[in-house]
């Protein structure tokens, strides 16, 4: 069974105006228990309304959100409780936080659960450490944390809920390539730990390529592949076509296969050495000028 | 003569309290920038790059050294409208810096501020929207485009003061792919047919690879300079300032360093493929 | 998704309306305004309406948008006119039998149409107004009619200045407020259940960001503002000149002429309202 699934979900905005638009038409996929699920789209492909109808934030026009195989609209006054299992952390997520101190602010959702104070403050201790954040930050104000911190300290806030799926939505943007990286492994190791479902949504393809297990692509609404990460980025040409690159290793690979020589796809830089070894010639080469 | 130039720059930001101590982020930074030169400056957050670049157009001024542009000192209060008018600056956040709720109108508020006469200001903003591909959306307001589309808006309303030289303050880390490109597109052409000086400041090493030059910033230091084949030649200098290169040179030089013959230095796919193909058996 | 701000109540189009100068539009509305209190009778009060449906053709506005806008005050409407249908002197239509002061006269019902006609026309001439120009030329002829305040030193660009960015930033800050709620609700904030109090309580996690946000927002704009060159209104410029037309002179002219009769009835006739 899938941990989520949808089917036929349609969401218009605007539905009975002149300037309806269909956000996402007619989505039917199943996101497995445990998978990190890589999505990708350009600006206005449907992405964000599409993981916004999955933790109820929006309600689909038609067609089902199942939740472990149950429609979560089927009351929707306990629509909360789905955003307990189905946790969101959206873009610039530091820019939510609200609190006296770390430490609250990342209480605020397990608080909102019913949890009591220590319950809360347990979880929200062992949340700050999954996204590596010290012990002696968790006394101080948000707003006194460096930019990367604040980033972490709201992931935290989320992962706090123990929810059984853990959607980011460009949670790098904005980083440097060192923060960028260290999110990344923190994410895949929260994943390793707690065997827990991630949806990523990113435009970097790159960190998608080095995560996701497969990747959901969307274009003007609706899903058009998913698959496995290295059968959706062989079909680099296609990608290109929707305006998405693939990861300039994986075009690299892609190129040399289409000047005929024996070349594997290949998704990471290591990957890619693995791969080239056994075909490339040792030795001096005739270099052409 | 270099257009823009820093002298043994220091800058320390005036700590709050007075018992701290005031925290220097630049340490003795010297640069010296030609008219139409295209520099990009790298560095990750908190490298100082944002910082030193802010000096360019006297947002911040230096606590010891000096810096001129075409000559003038950024110290002397008397020149700082003229300084600003010859150096344009973009920010990272293209939502904060529009002031007008009408697309046209924003990019006339420099030029309206320097007491420019009417007629002149509209040549110059349909002149600087057409420069930038957004006179279609003169009329527009601007929350509603694109984030690419704003960036380049903020563009146009520093062109339109005529500037030497535009300093674009990580441009693109807000930015999808598309407005990306939009952006880096954009800049290029004003550095090829305007002959304007560019400095870009980012993150992103690919977006370094277009430059003339390409500066790296670590710790309030200039690390290493030279055109992008130099500096991204140096790839164990950058790894070990948690630096990355672009695949493409990461890949040919790995395999370099496993022994096989390849060149120094492949700055893009087609550089790497050019490079691998003689290794490959067909 | 947000109102659009930026172009308010604004319906585009070319008509004469359209086409006046902001400045002669603002100070037109606000005369037409007094002169419907000036006006004490039914003769003069029928001139104002002869002008006002004059107008309303020319904006070339759909005559439905301006009944919209009357639909949402028709209580204020109804109210006045009710209020004023008790508060008139004259001959007695019907008394109350058990509150003998409140009655209804010929007198009153007068009134009651008198002033509910002076409320919708008030309504509509300044319906005209936003229905016809956008916020920014609003601003802006604004800046220019206030222009003589700086005598006093009222600093009148400055003023001018906030609302052009109030009127920027609006939509933005609604844009972001949307995203912080949603946030805050997928981290389980209850925003619809409970008490007056608990729903303040729960107002926290928006309010606070949403500050923290728009001063992190106001700090890059004034920076950005000094990169290119803002030193306040001193030696500015602008880049759209207002200019009055043949048109202007003729609106102007007409409303004197409407103006002037009102005034005549007023002086000459037996005032309406009793």
């Amino acid at each position: 069974m899938f941990v989520l699934e949808t089917k036929d979900l349609t969401y218009t905005y605007g539905a009975g105006t002149p300037f309806q638009k269909n956000a996402v038409s007619h989505v039917s996929i199943g996101i497995n228990h445990g998978e990190f699920l890589g999505i990708i789209g350009h600006t206005g492909s449907g992405k964000s309304t599409l993981i916004q109808t999955l933790n109820g934030l929006l309600r689909p026009t038609s067609g089902t959100v199942l939740l472990s195989g149950k429609n979560i609209w089927a009351e929707p006054k306990r629509i909360r409780s789905v955003r307990f299992q189905v946790g969101m952390v959206f873009q610039y997520p530091e820019h939510q936080l609200f609190e006296e101190t770390v430490l609250k602010d990342i209480c605020f959702g397990p608080g909102n659960m019913g949890l009591d104070q220590k319950q809360s403050e347990e979880r929200a201790r062992r949340a700050a450490h999954f996204v590596g954040l010290p012990d002696e930050l968790l006394g101080k104000s948000p707003f006194e944390l460096s930019g990367g911190q604040k980033r972490r300290a709201a992931i935290a806030g989320v992962i706090a809920m123990e929810p059984e799926v853990l959607i980011l939505d460009e949670p790098t943007a904005g980083l440097d390539p060192q923060g960028r990286d260290m999110l990344l492994t923190q994410i895949s190791d929260y994943r390793k730990k707690k065997g827990n479902t991630v949806i990523l949504v990113s435009h970097s393809m790159e960190d998608i390529a080095r995560c996701a297990d497969r990747v959901l692509v969307m274009n003007e609404g609706k899903a058009v592949m998913l698959d496995s990460t290295k059968k959706v980025f062989a079909r680099g040409r296609e990608l290109e076509s929707m305006g998405l690159r693939v990861p300039q290793i994986t075009s690299i690979m892609l190129a040399l296969k289409e000047k005929g020589y024996p070349v594997q796809p290949a998704l990471t830089v290591d990957e890619a050495i693995e791969k080239l070894r056994p075909l490339l010639k040792k030795g001096k080469v005739h270099r052409g000028t | 003569m270099d257009y823009l130039s820093a002298e043994h720059v220091t800058f320390a930001y005036q700590s709050e309290s007075e018992n701290e101590e005031s925290l220097e982020v630049l340490h003795d930074v010297s640069l010296g920038i030609r008219k139409g030169e295209f520099v990009a400056l790298l560095g990750h957050n908190g490298s100082g790059k944002s910082t030193f670049a802010k000096h360019f157009n006297a947002m911040l001024l230096p606590s010891g050294g000096k810096v001129y542009v075409d000559g003038l000192d950024t110290m002397d209060e008397n020149l700082k409208l003229e300084i600003r008018r010859r150096v344009g600056l973009v920010l990272q956040n293209p939502d904060n810096q529009l002031v007008a709720s009408i697309v046209e109108e924003d990019v006339a508020f420099g030029p309206e501020n320097l007491g420019i006469a009417p007629p002149e200001i509209r040549r110059r903003v349909d002149d600087a929207l057409r420069a930038v591909e957004m006179y279609d959306y003169r009329l527009n307001a601007p929350y509603k485009l694109s984030g690419g589309q704003k960036q380049r808006i903020a563009i146009a309303g520093i062109i339109a003061m005529q500037p030497d030289c535009i300093v674009l303050d990580e441009p693109t880390a807000m930015l999808d792919p598309r407005g990306r490109t939009e952006v880096l597109d954009t800049i290029h052409k004003l550095n090829r047919e305007k002959g304007i000086t560019i400095v870009l400041i980012t993150h992103y090493m690919d977006e370094a690879v277009g430059a003339d030059r390409v500066v790296v910033m670590d710790e309030g230091r200039i690390l290493t300079q030279g055109t992008p084949r130099e500096v991204f030649s140096q790839v164990q200098l950058l790894k070990d300032h948690q630096l990355s290169v672009p695949q493409a040179t990461e890949l040919v030089w790995r395999l370099k360093q496993e022994g096989y013959d390849l060149p120094l230095c492949a700055l893009n796919i087609d550089e790497c493929v050019a490079a691998l193909e003689p290794l490959l058996k067909s | 998704m947000a109102r659009d701000i930026t172009l308010g109540q604004y319906i585009p189009g070319h008509s004469l309306v359209h086409r006046l100068d902001p400045r002669v539009k603002i100070t037109l509305t606000l005369a037409f305004i007094v002169f419907l209190f000036v006006a004490s009778n039914f003769e003069g009060l029928l001139l104002m309406v002869a002008l006002m449906f004059a107008v309303l053709l020319c904006s070339g506005v759909p005559l439905l948008q301006y009944f919209k806008s009357l639909k949402a005050i028709l209580f204020i409407i109804l109210f006045a006119g009710v209020l004023n249908l008790f508060y008139g002197t004259g001959n007695v239509i019907w008394r109350c039998p058990f509150w003998p002061v409140m009655q209804i006269t010929d007198g009153g019902i007068g009134n009651a149409v008198f002033i509910s006609i002076r409320i919708v026309c008030l309504i509509l001439y300044s319906s005209v107004l936003t229905f016809t120009t956008t916020p920014t030329e609003l601003t802006d002829a604004l800046e220019r009619i206030m222009k003589p305040l700086e005598f006093l030193h009222v600093k009148v660009h400055e003023i001018a200045m906030m609302m052009t960015i109030a009127l920027r930033f609006v939509p933005t800050l609604l844009e972001e407020t949307d995203t912080i709620m949603n946030a805050q609700k997928a981290r389980g904030a209850d925003l619809e259940s409970g008490g007056l109090m608990q729903r303040i309580r729960s107002l926290i996690p928006i309010l606070i960001p949403l500050f923290v946000s728009s001063f992190r927002r106001a700090y890059d704009l004034a920076m950005a503002m000094e990169c290119r060159c803002y030193h306040g209104g001193e030696g500015r410029t602008k880049m759209k000149q207002l200019c009055m037309t043949k048109l202007d002179a003729a609106a102007i002219l007409c409303s004197a002429v409407f103006c002037s009769a009102v005034i005549l009835c007023t002086v000459y006739l037996p005032a309406s309202l009793r």
